[in-house]
């Protein structure tokens, strides 16, 4: 599943600190880690609304898709 | 959403007061049976094991009025810490673990260990009530539907 997490560059760019991102969002700063890296299964609407707003930018800016044929195929639950 | 902890606030506390009343009256009736057992003087084994043979025997509704113990504390977790949590989850499984050792109790302990208290031991013996199987069964699913509800919960925790 080639999604990939962009949320580093974002923060750098707006000079936030992903310890206050994860307090504003609400979510513990292992979460924000862990979605940082891209090792989580999925990322809540509620929550990118919350990290777009802050951050003032476009989901576009946080993740972004490469093309994978595979996906069609993969039935990963 | 206050309704809402009200109600649970209200069902915990509601089962726990009911186990806590129940457990009263299991104490008591044990008690009372235990005055009543046909001691012997001087005859400290012959007692000792009239006592545990009479305690074996009624153990299967202590694990039965664990279970509901169980189930007064989850609704009490459920408030603390929300719907679906870990500690839920292992209240869940407290349960379905009671329902089964009583219903283990029930079937093969008591069998087996009356006689052999009572000074004669013929191996291991079961007796097969309806209720408590279906019991022990109920425990047995409650317990592996939690178990799906772990994974679940799992699965769950990998969105943000």
């Amino acid at each position: 599943m080639p999604i990939n997490v962009t949320l580093d560059i974002a923060l750098a760019k707006r000079k936030v600190r992903a310890k206050d991102l994860a307090a504003q969002v609400g979510i513990s700063e292992t979460q924000m880690s862990l979605l940082r890296t891209g090792k989580v299964k999925g990322l809540r609407f509620d929550t990118l609304s919350k990290i777009c707003l802050i951050l003032d930018c476009q989901p576009v800016d946080i993740i972004e898709y490469l093309p994978d044929p595979a996906d069609l195929t993969c039935d990963e639950t | 959403m206050t309704q809402k902890i009200l109600s649970l606030r209200l069902i915990g506390g509601a089962t726990r007061l009911t186990a806590g009343i129940l457990i009263l009256a299991y104490v008591a009736q044990l008690s009372v049976a235990l005055m009543q057992l046909p001691y012997e003087t001087d005859r400290l084994w012959h007692n000792a094991s009239l006592i545990s043979a009479h305690v074996v025997t009624v153990l299967p509704a202590g694990f039965y009025l664990m279970a509901l113990v169980s189930a007064g504390e989850i609704f009490t977790r459920m408030e603390k810490y929300g719907a679906f949590t870990a500690s839920i989850v292992k209240g869940l499984t407290g349960i379905g673990e009671n329902l089964m050792w009583g219903a283990v109790t029930a079937v093969v302990l008591a069998p087996t260990l009356v006689p052999v208290l009572e000074g004669r031991f013929r191996g291991i013996r079961w007796d097969i009530q309806i209720e408590s199987v279906t019991i022990g069964l109920i425990g047995l699913l409650l317990w592996l539907i939690t178990r799906q509800g772990q994974s679940l919960k799992t699965e769950v925790d990998g969105f943000v």
